[in-house]
């Protein structure tokens, strides 16, 4: 073990503060590289340095946040990478002797790998192990990758540096409001950088140190790893013409305990900190000495992910859904998606499984005659930005698996290998390269055994192998593997009795490819369920199955209730719809937010006593209003046909009872703020539905009201607002002709003729374009036509309106249309 | 030149301000095609930003110069906005034409779902700007310069017809911006900014926001532009 990762295991280390700013205050020019000037300005770089060993700092970094070939080329200096890490290392070094550790600062490049940026995974991989090399060279005791805002760059930059050179590695991302710039929670980053072998993680910069306390905490929750942070000095404020720092260094040494508790192992400061900060900050390290031992949640459980999200699997957890309809094995539409590079269709086959419940995406890219490491690599590329399940990387050829595993930004779970030594020699080392978990299929070179004790036998075989590679025990899955009980029906209880071996003798994760046992065979849905309840029971963790049978996310809820997995039974409730359904696996990015429940201040008709429907069914007139009110279309018709199945229904009643008083009420509401636009405009939608029903049916009760004619005017190209008041006005009866947008005065005139429009409607948001109303309102004035004038949009103002001759200003959708029932009285209004 | 893709990862929360929709008002429809249209707009944008860095050439109280940029600051309160700045950077974001092409589209089918969508879309767009205006502040910091608040052309005294400058300065045609006759940004979803290094502290707020000329000059995403709240209290008091 490195000097450094023993240091860190015995006591806590303080690290040392900003370097940016301070070199500034040393005299950095605006616009000059900070690493360059170090090259003229030796001194200035020893001066900081000094003064933070003085401090009382275990760790000293390097000048070289920036000394990576794509951020020195802005400044024509791509080819001193070497010069400047090397130069950097060997001066703190020369400084830091035996008396403190140094800290070969790594920091982004500025681009993401591909497809957030132009350049790919492999680049960035190269850019990192030039930088990583060279400060190894110059003695510096670990790398420390910082301020990394993409966990796929930051995913790079470890990776080279574990790869290409033998030094322990921190590192450390930055947050905002909890998620780093491209969307990584601390939960997600803490278990994929865990398993690429980083040594020490954590968060830096982002804001002050009160923000990263959260951060710290969900660290603590995901690993077992030593911790760093290193926050801002808060951020400086101007107040009555003097400079503020939020945090002063006693303020900042407040937090110092609070993170060590957390289990910080290497606590530091980034931006607007100095020696004084770390001074201060030094003592409290000292007298601190209250043991902290990780005890990070889910021991035990295997745990894969996504950018964005994690997902586990194993002892205690529900058991997971796999989706395996990526699959152009059997799947035509697939293949041909696959062929002609049309990854649409691909997200769309990932959307539709997750929200049929799948946890987990089992890719398969294998079509004859196609590069399949290039396939998987970019349906990797498409999935993981598209999709927010973690990924099964369905590929036995190490060579594509490899190129998929590189461009996979979260932890991936490979399928497969099995227990033949060809396999074993060379999928084992790309999953522990990659910091992947694998799936270790019972079959080898001949074949699959029969009878559940060979099964196991291999199943041990690859344990025995994975764990000789250091591979994590939780990152060994077992598929038992079923076949088709069409053709071997006496199998199917053996692979029952192996997933049991596995789980009892070396408790493993299990999961298993279910569909095979069905192969063939007619109902495949029930022999899929029905084994499925048989491998549950047998302790199975995960299924790869078709999401689009119904009865397996059913099979698999009941399962985990009956096997004790689903405490309190929390997730049946759920899917049986008896509890708010949440899909934080889903794709909605809305799922950070959780169940929102509807409010319970939500208005229902309060002339209605039956409105609470939980209990008394609502029907008739009553039942129309709720759903006018709640802006419900689809039981409206049905509702109308059999209302009007009754003898003696009056239409007009209908009218005058159940769609005008819902639809005052809702406008009422709108007044007061109460409810608001998007609901006024789904009731009227529902009230729309209605009336036409009406129409159709009933053509005496719903005369014509009037024709305006409608549009946004020359220049502009917004037409939100007037698509809203035109749909207010058709819920309320009216011909509306709509002339879209950017639209010229001609075209109001001649559709107002044609049309024998009562009321011409002009809508503007900008102000460079609400000037076209006025010479729109001009030449209708010049042709006297017989029509009212209504202006409105954003920008627009009554006085403006006024000014330009309108006959009426409508602030808003709900006020045109009282000004057009004001212009237009009907006898039914 | 620098150029990204940034993931949507807004929340529901962040949707609602942009329908002027209350957290405890929301009813379930609303609730349920908000969460539906974040599903959409994630699988139908194409977000992504781009910027670079000017040094300022010349400044006077009327106008700043940039080195190697068409572009001028110009309008004594725009100027004021960049005070004691050495550099500025141009930021532009886009959520990309699909979008655009989506709405009209969804107004045919039902204009409550086009404006739900049209305020997720409009939530995600300064969701982007404000990631990458994070990603970038954060740079700043780090030399030791402090950001301005963003700003725009049209934006209290400086004229919108700059924005034409600002995409050549940029480049933003990199991106897919461009602009109609009255220097209105297509596609529509799409955000210019202009952030200053400060050498000085600097409150990354609006010192001088209201336009004193009517009507409000900083239309372009109004009602929720940087000065709405002031706008609607001169609106109120006229």
């Amino acid at each position: 073990m490195s000097k450094f990762l023993a240091a860190l295991q015995n006591k806590i280390l303080l690290g040392d503060g900003a370097l940016g700013t301070m070199l500034v205050k040393e005299g950095l020019p605006a616009g000059e590289n900070p690493e360059l000037w170090m090259l003229s300005h030796p001194e200035k770089v020893q001066n900081i340095t000094c003064a933070y060993l003085a401090a009382g700092s275990d760790v000293l970094q390097t000048n070289t946040f920036g000394a990576n070939r794509l951020k020195l080329q802005e400044y024509h200096a791509e080819n001193q990478v070497w010069d400047i890490n090397l130069t950097a290392a060997r001066l703190v070094r020369a400084i830091a002797g035996d008396k403190a550790f140094v800290a070969g600062i790594i920091g982004p490049t500025g681009y993401f790998p591909a497809p957030l940026s132009d350049y790919n995974w492999s680049e960035l991989v190269e850019v990192f192990r030039e930088q990583a090399e060279a400060l190894q060279e110059g003695g510096v005791d670990f790398l420390f990758l910082e301020t990394f805002s993409d966990l796929g760059e930051a995913r790079a930059a470890l990776f080279a540096a574990k790869n290409y050179t033998n030094l322990p590695v921190a590192c450390s991302l930055t947050y905002t409001n909890g998620r780093t710039l491209t969307g990584t929670d601390p939960a997600t980053a803490a278990v994929v950088l865990e398993a690429m072998g980083a040594d020490l993680i954590g968060a830096n910069c982002s804001t002050g140190p009160q923000e990263l306390l959260p951060i710290m905490e969900a660290y603590r929750k995901a690993t077992g790893l030593p911790l760093l942070v290193e926050p801002n000095a808060g951020l400086p404020e101007l107040i009555d013409g003097q400079t503020i720092y939020r945090e002063t260094p006693a303020q900042m040494a407040q937090y110092v305990k609070p993170f060590l508790r957390l289990g910080v192992r290497l606590m530091g400061a980034c931006c607007g900190s100095t020696p004084a900060h770390l001074q201060a900050m030094r003592a409290e390290v000292d007298s601190f000495d209250e043991e902290v031992v990780p005890r990070p949640a889910g021991a035990g459980v295997t745990r894969l992910a996504s950018r964005t999200h994690v997902v586990t699997l194993g002892p205690g957890v529900l058991p997971r859904l796999i989706g395996e309809r990526i699959n152009p094995t059997a799947r035509k539409v697939i293949a041909e998606a696959y062929r002609e590079q049309k990854w649409d269709t691909i997200v769309q086959e990932g959307l539709t499984q997750i929200e049929k419940g799948a946890e987990l995406l089992d890719l398969n890219v294998g079509v004859p005659g196609l590069d399949e490491g290039e396939l998987l690599a970019q349906g990797v590329r498409h999935l993981q930005m598209a999709l927010d399940v973690p990924l099964v990387l369905d590929c036995t050829d190490p060579v594509a698996l490899e190129k998929g595993l590189q461009e996979y930004q979260g932890k991936a779970l490979i399928n497969s290998v099995n227990g033949e030594d060809k396999s074993l020699d060379t999928i084992l080392p790309l999953a522990k390269k990659y910091g992947a978990a694998v799936i270790g299929l019972t079959l080898d070179e001949n074949g699959i055994p029969d009878n559940a004790a060979d099964r196991f036998m291999i199943a041990k075989k690859i344990y025995k192998r994975a764990m000789e590679l250091g591979i994590p025990k939780e990152d060994l899955l077992i598929d038992c593997l079923v076949l088709t009980a069409a053709a071997q029906p006496e199998t199917a209880m053996e692979t029952i009795g192996a997933i049991k071996l596995v789980k009892k003798q070396l408790g493993l994760t299990c999961v298993l490819g279910l569909s095979n046992v069905s192969h063939g065979l007619p109902q495949r849905s029930w022999l899929n369920n029905t084994f499925l309840a048989l491998t549950l029971g047998a302790g199975l963790d995960a299924a790869i199955a078709n999401p689009h049978d119904p009865r397996i996310s059913e099979t698999l809820a009941s399962g985990a209730l009956l096997t004790n997995r689903d405490p309190g039974a929390a997730h049946y409730l759920k899917v049986t719809g008896k509890a708010p359904l949440s899909t934080p696996a889903a794709a909605g990015s809305s799922a950070s937010t959780g169940v929102t429940s509807p409010s319970p201040a939500f208005p229902a008709f309060s002339t209605t006593p039956a409105a609470d429907s939980s209990n008394t069914p609502v029907t008739g007139i009553a039942a129309l209003q709720n759903y006018i009110l709640q802006g419900q279309k689809e039981p409206i018709i049905p509702l109308l046909e059999e209302l009007f199945a009754q003898p003696g229904t009056d239409p007009l009643t209908v009218v005058n009872e159940g769609l005008i008083p819902p639809l005052e009420k809702l406008g009422d509401l709108f007044g007061k703020g109460e409810v608001f636009l998007p609901q006024l405009l789904l009731a009227g939608e529902a009230a729309k539905t209605a009336f036409s029903y009406l129409q159709t049916h009933f053509p005496a009760t719903t005369g014509q009201k009037g024709t305006i004619v409608l549009g946004t005017v020359k220049g502009d190209v917004h037409d939100i607002g007037k698509n809203i008041v035109k749909a207010l006005l058709e819920n309320h009866g009216y011909r509306v002709v709509d002339l879209g947008k950017n639209v010229p005065a001609e075209a109001f005139i001649a559709a107002a003729k044609q049309e024998a429009a009562q009321i011409i409607g002009l809508s503007a948001l900008m102000t460079t374009t609400m000037v076209e109303m006025e010479k729109i309102i001009a030449a209708i004035k010049k042709e006297q036509l017989p029509v009212f004038t209504m202006v409105g949009g954003a920008v627009v103002t009554a006085d403006y309106a006024k000014q330009i001759g309108a006959d009426a200003y409508g602030k808003d959708a709900v006020k045109a249309v009282k000004i057009v029932q004001s212009l237009l009285p009907s006898n039914d209004s | 030149m620098n150029r990204l893709k940034i993931p949507l990862n807004l929340t529901y929360d962040d949707v609602l301000p942009y329908l002027g929709l209350r957290r405890e008002a929301v009813s379930p429809q609303e609730q349920e095609l908000i969460d539906h249209y974040l599903k959409i707009i994630r699988q139908i944008a194409r977000p992504q930003g781009t910027w670079r860095v000017f040094a300022v050439a010349t400044r006077t109280p009327e106008q700043i110069t940039l080195k190697e940029a068409s572009l001028s600051i110009e309008g004594r309160q725009t100027v004021a906005h960049f005070q004691n700045c050495e550099q500025i950077s141009l930021l532009a974001t886009t959520l990309g034409p699909e979008v655009d092409d989506y709405l009209p589209r969804l107004s045919e089918q039902s204009v409550a779902e086009a404006l739900i969508f049209d305020g997720v879309a409009s939530a995600a767009a300064e969701y982007l700007i404000e990631q990458l205006d994070a990603h970038h502040v954060a740079e700043i910091r780090r030399k030791g310069f402090f950001p301005t608040a963003r700003f725009s052309p049209g934006y209290g005294d400086w004229s919108l017809h700059w924005q034409k400058a600002f995409l050549e300065s940029i480049d933003a045609t990199k991106i897919g911006l461009s602009l109609t006759p009255h220097f209105l940004l297509q596609p529509v979803k799409s955000v210019t900014a202009a952030i200053g290094w400060s050498s000085l502290p600097i409150a990354r707020s609006y010192g001088e926001p209201a336009p004193s000329s009517k009507p409000c000059r900083s239309a372009d995403t109004c009602p929720y532009c940087r000065f709405a709240a002031v706008c609607a209290e001169q609106k109120t008091n006229e």
